[in-house]
């Protein structure tokens, strides 16, 4: 196998643009996915993440746009003979092959000697963990087995770049974490390119380097991890992305958010004119809770008052519900070593410290107003 | 005995029953009759002929069956459930089955009236007498027609398909031996082999009917230039426009017979029926309509209903000299072999 | 009663006595007329192995019983050829074109046989239009009746669908996202289709050959009305021993050894099946609108495909104008245009006598067969015994046995019982025949059904009885009326029994117009057929659109 720093492929996306009919299902994409790098396209089902999957491996041509891998344009090569790895989301595994030769389709494909695709069959086996499992047919394999092996088959031929279409969707959540690690792991070893496409938030926060987020055919914002869940650029992103609080409302001269009845806080945001309408994303992670309705006087800090609703333990951390009289219901959680024993019925007081208050431009009418649960 | 008393019974209800289902207003006293005969043509001209006015005048429904299934009848006789009153069909399976499967009515029928050479067996009563021969597609050969048998069996002079029925219980040894120049006097005992070899000398030019309706299309569709076997068919294609011409110089007579078989549910009928078919007035009628001669002594048809049944008429033309009549007695001792040879050779 | 509250997997046999009364029938109506059969082809004319000694020993027979082999063979060859790509096509298109090509393969399945064979002879004869058109283009005309190719235009036809339906079945549960998975491995698309479509639809190759192999074996009609005696068959053969030379020995031997040929063809192809058990494909979630490779759909494979639906709707359609005609022939296209023969259709006491029989034997057999074959169906599933395997492959007795076998065997025996000719007699023998439809259709059915349904039923206080009632049949209503849809037409179709079982007072529609091609120039038999089909495609194409409009109700 080569070195894993000359294995990945650098992909780049132009403009892509994929029309069915008069609809838009992939409208201008532009992604450039560096050698090596982890990158998720992120978003609900419909949002054109898969399509721009399949046009990057060739089972569905663009309408405009181009695509490139190292400099080059694949557009006119056909999917086999674009030399990327795909494990699709049901795995499609071929039932009437034992799991080798499933392993070995590629390599028989390609012509290789038997001798050189029984040591890579091997080698791909020992590399997902499942030597012992080569003589069994795909029905006689559990799910997670079935995914390794869909893994190796796709590995096994060593391409450059590795597509990966939801391929834990069908899975109990312990081993999909576990699977996690270990497509973590061989991205690791292996240094190749991944795309990989899923509407699993947690998914993508925790596997990749960079993260697409897609929503109705483009792409809404691309970033790190922290980048998105930190600074989402739209209310969107900000929903689509761990839990929220999303209050709309519009700028405020001293450059808070005034919503129905009241002003919010915001530190040092700039850039929005006063007047614009526009959302301000409170996490609940950043939430304090006070069982008291005494109110706090930090200057820096926004105020609520409410009672409790509901109030669910998730083990590590407990997630309560408010419902505030002023802007609807309100997330907050507490850790579950912060967790103070308030209850459903409970008045509380809530705040927040204006620079954990992040302001978003515009206001997304499909996304929830307060209270997002993911 | 039981049995017996329970088929009455039981044919009683078959009837009853087909009453009801057939929607007729009939009831189940009226007398029946079943009447099995070959069908198509035939049973059209024997309708008008002497079924229709039969039933007028006696009362007596008649039910027709075709075509003839004498196996059907054998094996029905044999465990006495006989559902069939009155067979037309020829004289080698009376012969055949005389006393076994059919009753003997030699007394209740009168068969002095008969020219003496159709009366074969006490099972049987002579129906009518028809011939075999060729039929050529006028069109096809406007200068020169084919004159013999062994002009049928010339595809050179004579070039095209010949349509021919597949069976060896027809005539189709009897042609082939006619063809080959043995005298009509002389065709039994058949010369199998001989005659097969005649047939095997045009077999690429052959193509097989099987039901007289089969034959009858055929020509009305005008396809195959020559066409040979059952006259009656044949003639009656051509009255219905098809454009042929029979070749009447050696014609083969075939004859008919009237029988019953054992345990007919309705047997008085039955010997009624034949007495009215075979009558001077019926088999006047019958010949004068349709293609076929009379077994009985003294029927002369004054007027056709169609030239071309008046052209044809088979009535008067066995004492010519190419005329060949079967001989029943030596062809139902070799039955067997005549069915099996032909089968041999047809599928090979 | 079985305990309804018992492990899942544990046999209970007591459920197989819902499976008897469709038993009994079977082996009253179908088993002990067979094993008749066998003892007179050693008992008649003289006790011992004669029949069979004589059988083996004359060329002709051997050359007729290789050839009917062969035949089949041939016939079974030409379908795949041409039934695997339409079913192909079939799984690519559209719901409404799906729709089009299914029915082209039901209607004429679903069209009385004798109305087919009759419009292949009114196609193929010289002058037909099939020569017309070829002289159009100057070519023929050929000789396509009377011979082998009448013969294999007249089989395929009639057995494609045979081919067609397990083929689309196998291929509509085969994932295409494994042809895509294939080409992003590196595989062609032919190669891919090669590799990975074709072995998996391996089991439906093997179903519809198997299915088509064995039934034109045991054909009849098609080479006796459209074959010559050159091409003759083996079920001819034992027709004529037994209808024309009376020679029951020989015959039942010839039928015993037709029944024998097929027995090893399934056999054969039995343990074949089972030696391929992982070429099922296992069930993967939706593809939730993702757009995989777009099925690309050859040109070539469209002319196919309407190539095949010509030959499955062609005989049918072209009686239709046939029936119109003022002449007294067959003669095409007609040169004057009439009513006449629907009027003698429905004032002749004959036509409509023999409908009103059909109707009546069709309904009284249909509603016994769905009963006692829905029954069985439930026994055979629910009691997972190991008697479940002979007591289904017993209920499919009659759909393996040659019809010429049966119809000699069942005429044999219903004579002793004195059931010839009476409709009680019809009745038996049709239902025995439809069972086995009932008994697949509803297996199937059952089988989908969760039976946990059925507990909670039980849970809620309905006894064993009105769980069934209450809670299965509702259920299985759709299986039900399909059962009961098949039942009614094998009946209604059913010739070469009737022919031996009719009398002169009891002749069904089918009877009555093969009597009627044999006998007479007769268009009536065109309109009867017209009736026949205009009956078949409104039912078949009322049902399709609701059951399709139900599917799509449920997304």
């Amino acid at each position: 196998m080569r070195h894993a720093a000359e294995r990945g492929a650098h992909v780049r996306l132009a403009g892509v643009t994929r029309r069915f009919g008069d609809f838009d299902a992939v409208r201008d994409v532009d992604l450039d996915i560096a050698a090596g790098e982890f990158v998720t396209l992120l978003g609900p089902s419909g949002s054109g993440k898969t399509t721009t999957l399949n046009m990057v491996a060739g089972f569905i041509q663009p309408t405009a746009g181009d695509i490139e891998v190292d400099g080059r344009t694949i557009q006119a090569l056909p999917p086999h003979k674009r030399d990327m790895g795909m494990v699709f989301q049901s795995y499609a595994l071929f039932p009437h092959m034992t799991a080798e030769e499933n392993v070995a389709f590629p390599l028989r494909e390609r012509r290789r000697s038997a001798g050189d695709i029984a040591e890579s069959v091997r080698r791909a086996f020992e590399l997902v963990k499942l030597d012992g499992f080569e003589k069994r047919y795909p029905d006689q394999l559990s799910g997670g087995q079935q995914q390794r092996v869909a893994l190796a088959r796709a590995i096994v031929f060593e391409p450059r770049v590795l597509l990966m279409d939801e391929p834990l969707g069908a899975l109990d959540r312990k081993l999909r974490e576990w699977l996690q690690s270990e497509i973590k792991r061989l991205h690791r070893e292996l240094g190749l390119t991944v795309i990989f496409v899923t509407h699993d938030q947690g998914e993508a926060l925790a596997l990749s380097d960079r993260v697409a987020v897609f929503n109705r055919g483009r792409i809404e914002q691309i970033g790190t991890p922290q980048e998105l869940w930190t600074t989402p650029r739209t209310p969107f992103v900000a929903a689509f992305l761990g839990d929220s609080n999303l209050i709309r409302g519009v700028v405020a001269d001293d450059g808070g958010l005034s919503s129905s009845s009241r002003t919010f806080r915001i530190a040092g945001q700039p850039g929005l004119a006063a007047g614009a309408a526009a959302t301000l994303l409170v996490r609940p992670e950043f939430v304090q809770l006070a069982r008291t309705r005494q109110q706090h006087t930090d200057p820096g800090a926004n105020h609520l008052v409410g009672h409790v609703i509901d109030v669910t333990f998730l083990g590590s951390s407990y997630r309560l519900t408010v419902a505030c009289s002023e802007i609807g219901t309100f997330l907050a959680a507490q850790t579950a070593a912060s967790f103070e024993g308030i209850a459903e019925g409970d008045e509380v007081g809530i705040w927040w410290r204006a620079e954990h208050g992040v302001l978003l431009a515009g206001v997304d009418e499909s996304v929830h107003h307060v209270g997002n649960r993911n | 005995m039981k049995n017996a008393w329970f088929s009455t019974n039981a044919a009683g209800i078959v009837a009853g029953l087909a009453m009801l289902v057939a929607g007729t207003a009939a009831s189940a006293q009226q007398r029946t009759l079943v009447y099995m005969n070959s069908g198509g043509v035939l049973l059209e001209a024997e309708r008008a002929a002497f079924i229709e006015p039969f039933e007028k005048a006696t009362g007596i429904k008649v039910v027709t069956v075709s075509p003839v299934d004498m196996a059907k009848i054998q094996t029905m006789v044999r465990v006495g459930q006989t559902n069939v009153d009155v067979v037309q069909w020829n004289p080698e399976q009376v012969v055949v089955n005389c006393g076994k499967s059919l009753e003997n009515i030699r007394a209740d029928i009168d068969v002095s009236v008969f020219q003496p050479q159709y009366v074969v067996s006490e099972c049987g009563v002579p129906a009518a007498t028809f011939i075999h021969t060729f039929f050529y597609k006028k069109s096809a050969f406007p200068q020169n027609p084919p004159k013999s048998w062994a002009d049928f069996f010339d595809t050179t002079k004579f070039p095209g398909k010949r349509a021919v029925w597949n069976s060896g219980l027809g005539t189709n040894y009897e042609q082939a031996l006619l063809a080959d120049g043995v005298s009509p006097k002389d065709l039994y005992p058949l010369d199998f082999d001989k005659a097969l070899a005649k047939w095997s000398s045009i077999r690429g030019d052959l193509q097989f009917w099987s039901t007289p309706a089969q034959l009858v299309q055929l020509m009305q569709e005008g396809s195959v230039p020559l066409v040979s076997g059952w006259g009656p068919a044949a003639t009656q294609a051509i009255i219905k426009g098809a454009e042929y011409q029979a070749f009447t110089g050696s014609p083969i007579y075939l004859f008919n017979q009237y029988m019953v078989p054992k345990g007919a549910p309705n047997k008085a009928e039955a010997i009624e029926f034949i007495k009215f078919a075979t009558s001077a007035e019926s088999q006047t009628r019958l010949v004068s309509s349709y293609p076929e001669g009379p077994t009985r002594i003294g029927v002369e048809p004054k007027e056709f209903a169609n030239p071309i049944l008046e052209a044809n008429y088979v009535g008067k033309g066995l004492d010519s000299p190419g005329a060949a009549t079967i001989n029943p007695s030596w062809r139902l001792e070799h039955q067997d072999e005549m069915a099996k040879k032909w089968t041999d050779w047809a599928t090979r | 009663m079985a305990d309804g509250s018992s492990k899942q997997g544990s046999s209970r046999p007591a459920w197989l006595l819902f499976a008897l009364p469709a038993g009994l029938l079977l082996a009253g109506a179908m088993i002990i007329p067979l094993l008749l059969t066998f003892w007179t082809s050693v008992a008649e004319p003289k006790a011992g192995l004669g029949n069979y000694a004589e059988f083996f020993a004359s060329a002709t027979y051997l050359r007729i019983l290789w050839r009917t082999i062969w035949t089949a063979a041939l016939v079974t060859l030409v379908c795949l050829l041409l039934g695997y790509p339409y079913a192909y096509l079939m799984t690519l298109v559209g719901r409404r074109t799906r729709m089009l090509l299914t029915v082209a393969v039901l209607v004429p399945f679903w069209t009385s046989a004798i109305v087919r064979i009759f419009g292949w002879m009114v196609l193929l004869q010289p002058s037909g239009l099939i020569n017309r058109a070829l002289a159009l283009v100057g070519l023929g005309p050929f000789e396509l009746l009377g011979n082998l190719t009448g013969t294999l235009i007249g089989m395929v036809q009639v057995m494609l669908p045979l081919m067609i339906l397990p083929l689309y079945s196998t291929m509509g549960r085969i994932d295409r996202r494994l042809m895509v998975a294939a080409c992003s491995l590196g595989a062609t698309p032919s190669g891919a289709f090669r590799k990975v479509y074709l072995p998996l639809s391996r089991p439906g190759i093997l179903a519809g050959s198997v299915i088509v192999f064995v039934s034109s074996l045991g054909f009849y009609l098609v080479p006796q009305m459209l074959g010559s005696p050159q091409q003759q068959l083996l079920s001819q053969l034992i027709f004529d021993q037994v209808s024309s030379l009376l020679n029951f020995g020989l015959g039942a031997a010839m039928a015993v050894i037709l029944l024998a040929a097929t027995l090893l063809v399934l056999a054969a192809t039995s343990s074949l099946t089972r030696g391929s058990s992982h070429t099922g494909t296992i069930s993967l979630s939706s593809s939730n609108g993702h757009p995989t490779l777009t099925g690309r759909r050859p040109l070539g494979l469209g002319i196919i495909a309407l190539f095949v639906a010509a030959i499955l709707v062609a005989p049918a359609i072209i009686l239709v104008p046939l029936s119109f005609t003022a002449e007294a022939s067959f003669v095409f296209p007609p040169k004057a245009w009439s009513v006449r023969w629907y009027e003698h259709f429905f004032t002749d006491g004959e036509w409509i006598g023999s409908l009103l029989a059909s109707l009546k034997i069709a309904l009284m057999s249909a509603i016994i067969a769905t009963i006692l074959g829905s029954l069985a169906a439930l026994g055979i599933v629910r009691s997972r015994s190991r008697f479940t395997t002979p007591m289904l492959m017993v209920m499919l007795i009659p759909r393996v046995v040659p019809h010429v076998v049966l119809a000699v065997a069942v005429f044999a025996f219903f004579l002793v019982l004195g059931l010839v000719g009476k409709v009680s007699g019809f009745v038996i023998a049709h239902t025995a025949l439809a069972i086995p439809l009932v008994v697949i259709t509803m297996t199937a059915g059952l089988q989908m059904l969760d039976e946990r349904l059925e507990l909670a039923a039980a849970s809620l206080g309905a006894n064993r009885f009105r769980q069934i009632l209450g809670v299965t049949a509702p259920l299985m209503l759709p299986s039900i009326l399909t059962a009961a849809v098949f039942a009614f037409v094998t009946s209604f179709d059913e010739v070469i029994i009737s022919l031996f079982l009719q009398s002169p007072f009891l002749r069904t529609l089918p009877v009555k117009m093969f009597s009627s091609i044999q006998d007479q120039i007769d268009p009536t038999i065109a309109a009867a057929s017209t009736l026949i089909f205009l009956v078949a495609t409104v039912t078949i194409t009322v049902s399709l659109f609701a059951t399709g409009g139900r599917h799509a109700a449920r997304g």
